[in-house]
């Protein structure tokens, strides 16, 4: 059966009409998404990634800091009490960014209903302890100062509230932000849906352009050129720019994941450093754990290391081969018969910095994973603006072209379907 | 004012005594026989009314004589065998001559136990790491071996290694606050008694308990692994015990509120009460502990060797002048040394 022209005039203009509207549609939802997912992850998730970060990061420093004030005893020195105010700032201003953002001001605020309970709960949970934390410091080093035994028990205590309560919050806190950040990176979609739908576009305008050629026996029709150039335009464009958006959050993909390896690395650094700051601490009360744990930390530091990268990896990890020396050497010298306070001293100058060992030591690999980690985020930042930059523009841009293409080609079916009235 | 309450304490104290003496220092499974307490009371009240005007410091009320129960056999020790050689000197083949060939003697001691063995707050090298009762009569023997000071290496132990390390003979001596029990007594041995206390109570300076009896359904801290522990856990006393890892874990629980007492020898809680003066030491002793240094098995001449130079220490004022350095009057007057008891 023949169709008749007019009829498939009309079905050609219905088509012609649904494929264009269905490819404004989908190129600028898809573009859009993209754009408010790196904004958001630009705005958002990257500082809450980053603040949770800062707030484990800090916690895990104050435990061992807590520990370096109190070795220092009645010669305390000030930079380690004001590392130690520092980290408390930065957790109290990181929770408050979180909290602020997560709608977590009351327990029972139920305003922010995409806030996941595990985040409420473990936000809350550190707003609770963490004056109870700061409060057995505090006894500790006022004992401390006074050579009080019972100060290594306050910081023992502390440092038990530190690590079987604060830190594992934290933890789950930076596990989630980190998990919001890698969404909204994953949300930018490569340009295959676009591609799909103009495919089908170009299957429905080139066949409506022979027809009317055909049946009309005008060789060109206008509207329909154009609607075709400019649907062309709007594929290559978001083409383009979507495969350009996709590379760039992979990659800034992969400097968060180098970033949270780094993160992962650097507070081992920091658990290390604690443990043995509190095996010193913990005197002859020292039953094995500290100085376990640190075994067990050590190791696991050796593998991180070998497996980051970065501009200052190799030097961290030299510092660390140098750092296990020391730590060796005070250890057996700890455990052997001591005749006189030499090895105390000297372990405590060590373990405090105030003279090259295992202190400084610390210092130096931390610093240099510290600095990787702020490249990682920087590069991260940098991929993250590059996908923004990219997508700003193209879903308005492509959605004005749309509709003149709409346009286009409406005006040139019903140019040819007036003759038919 | 102190002295006004005093009478009625010691009437409570009679009971309390009249309930627990018995509880001897040799550990559980010991058959240490009850005296009369009725004697004893009326000794420790009339030397107590004598001694009323006397000012105590703030925090202690004072001990309660009561007669050291009798003897259990495990802790008598070995008796010296003649005068001290000469420092330097040492008998050819005996443990001392090992001692002096190698230069210092290793001791075993605590570094956490305030006044007894703990760290040394001098930031000087050459200073001697550890500090304390204990630390002294370390001293003191390492001197009458060497005849000069300073021949000492410390081994810092925890409360559970201390038995280990005199099994593996890793230190010549254990000094320790050890209180010597037939238990202990079964893995090593020990020196005469070179310092006698009893359990007591520590609590908060408002507290109104008066003694062990009036912590009954209460919370009591001591230290794992220790007797007093044990003797917490003894149900005539009906407290709930409660163990730390350590002394000072205790004082942090009591300041926290989360136990109403501390309970071990009167020396120890010295020691606890010395770090927060907003606490005291009420009750009378409610055990009687002998304390010994101690040895690995099989080191008998050492052993006479070091009751030789205690008998000296007793005699010549030094074991005075140690008493009186760390503890003083803190726990009322200076006791007169503990009669060494020999095998």
């Amino acid at each position: 059966m023949r169709l008749g022209t007019r009829t498939g005039l009309r079905w050609y203009a219905v088509a012609v009409a649904v494929v264009v509207v269905a490819l404004g549609t989908t190129t600028y939802l898809g573009t859009a998404a993209g754009d408010d997912a790196v904004g958001h992850a630009r705005t958002t998730a990257e500082p809450l990634a980053v603040a949770a970060e800062n707030v484990y990061r800090a916690l895990s420093d104050a435990d061992a800091t807590a520990a370096m004030v109190f070795l220092s005893g009645s010669q305390v020195q000030a930079s380690g009490v004001q590392r130690y105010d520092q980290d408390v700032r930065e957790v109290s201003s990181g929770l408050a960014a979180i909290g602020g953002q997560a709608g977590i001001s009351q327990p029972s605020d139920t305003s922010h209903p995409g806030t996941p309970p595990t985040l409420r709960a473990a936000v809350n949970r550190l707003l609770a302890d963490v004056p109870v934390y700061t409060g057995l410091v505090g006894t500790a080093q006022a004992d401390a100062r006074q050579d009080l035994p019972v100060g290594a028990a306050y910081l023992r205590e502390a440092s038990g509230l530190m690590r079987t309560d604060l830190l594992p919050s934290a933890q789950a806190v930076l596990r989630i932000e980190t998990d919001r950040l890698a969404a909204d990176a994953a949300a930018v979609r490569g340009p295959d849906t676009v591609l799909v739908v103009a495919a089908v576009t170009f299957a429905v305008l080139v066949p409506a352009q022979l027809f009317v050629a055909r049946r009309t026996r005008r060789r060109f029709n206008l509207g329909l050129v154009a609607t075709t150039v400019l649907v062309g335009v709007v594929t290559i464009w978001a083409t383009a720019v979507s495969t350009a958006a996709t590379d760039a959050t992979a990659g800034a993909r992969t400097h968060r994941q180098s970033a949270d390896a780094l993160v992962t690395t650097d507070l081992a650094v920091l658990q290390a450093h604690g443990d043995e700051l509190l095996s010193l601490a913990a005197r002859g009360e020292d039953v094995g754990s500290y100085e376990g744990d640190y075994q067990t930390v050590s190791a696991r530091l050796g593998t991180l290391l070998a497996a980051d990268q970065g501009p200052g990896i190799a030097d961290a990890a030299a510092g660390f081969r140098d750092w296990k020396t020391a730590h060796g050497t005070l250890a057996q010298a700890a455990s052997s018969p001591q005749a006189d306070n030499t090895a105390n001293v000297r372990a405590l100058a060590q373990a405090t910095g105030t003279q090259p060992g295992t202190g400084t030591l610390f210092t130096r690999v931390d610093g240099d994973v510290q600095g990787a980690i702020a490249g990682q985020e920087a590069d991260f930042r940098a991929a993250i603006d590059t996908a923004g930059s990219d997508l700003r523009g193209l879903a308005t841009g492509t959605a004005a072209l749309i509709v003149v293409a709409f346009v286009a080609g409406a005006f040139g079916m019903n140019q040819r379907l007036k003759e038919y009235r | 004012m102190r002295g006004m309450r005093t009478p009625l304490r010691f009437s409570f104290a009679a009971i309390v005594m009249s309930l627990t003496l018995g509880v001897a220092a040799c550990g559980s499974g010991s058959s240490a026989t009850p005296t009369t307490p009725a004697g004893a009371t009326a000794t420790a009240t009339a030397a107590a009314a004598a001694q009323a005007d006397v000012p105590i410091p703030d925090g202690v009320t004072t001990v309660p004589e009561s007669p050291a129960p009798p003897l259990t056999g495990c802790d008598a020790s070995l008796r010296p065998t003649g005068p001290l050689p000469a420092a330097g000197a040492m008998p050819a083949g005996s443990t001392m001559a090992e001692i002096q060939q190698r230069g210092y003697l290793v001791a075993g001691v605590d570094e956490d136990s305030y006044l007894f063995g703990y760290r040394n707050p001098s930031a000087d090298p050459s200073a001697p790491p550890l500090v304390g009762f204990d630390i002294d009569f370390v001293q003191q023997v390492a001197t009458a071996i060497f005849g000069a000071p300073g021949h000492v290496r410390y081994k810092v132990l925890t409360k559970a290694e201390r038995l280990t390390a005199l099994q593996k003979g890793s230190v010549d001596l254990l000094a320790d606050i050890l209180t010597v029990d037939c238990q202990r007594a079964q893995q090593a041995d020990f020196s005469a008694d070179y310092f006698d206390a009893g359990q007591r109570v520590l609590v908060n300076q408002a507290s109104t308990v008066q003694g062990i009896g009036d912590l009954a359904g209460k919370k009591v801290c001591a230290a794992a692994g220790t007797t007093s522990i044990q003797t917490l856990a003894d149900p005539k006393y009906r407290v709930v015990p409660v163990s730390a890892v350590n002394w000072a874990d205790c004082l942090v629980m009591l300041q926290q509120g989360q136990v109403d007492a501390i309970s071990t020898t009167d020396l120890i809680l010295l020691g606890i009460q010395s770090q927060d003066p907003y606490t005291k030491i009420v009750g009378p002793r409610f055990t009687y502990e002998r304390h010994g240094l101690g040895f690995p098995k099989g080191k008998g001449d050492f052993i006479r060797f070091v009751n030789a130079e205690l008998e000296q220490m007793k005699a010549n004022g030094t074991w005075t002048a140690i008493y009186t350095h760390w503890i003083g009057d803190r726990l009322g007057p200076v006791p007169a040394p503990p009669p060494a008891v020999y095998q």
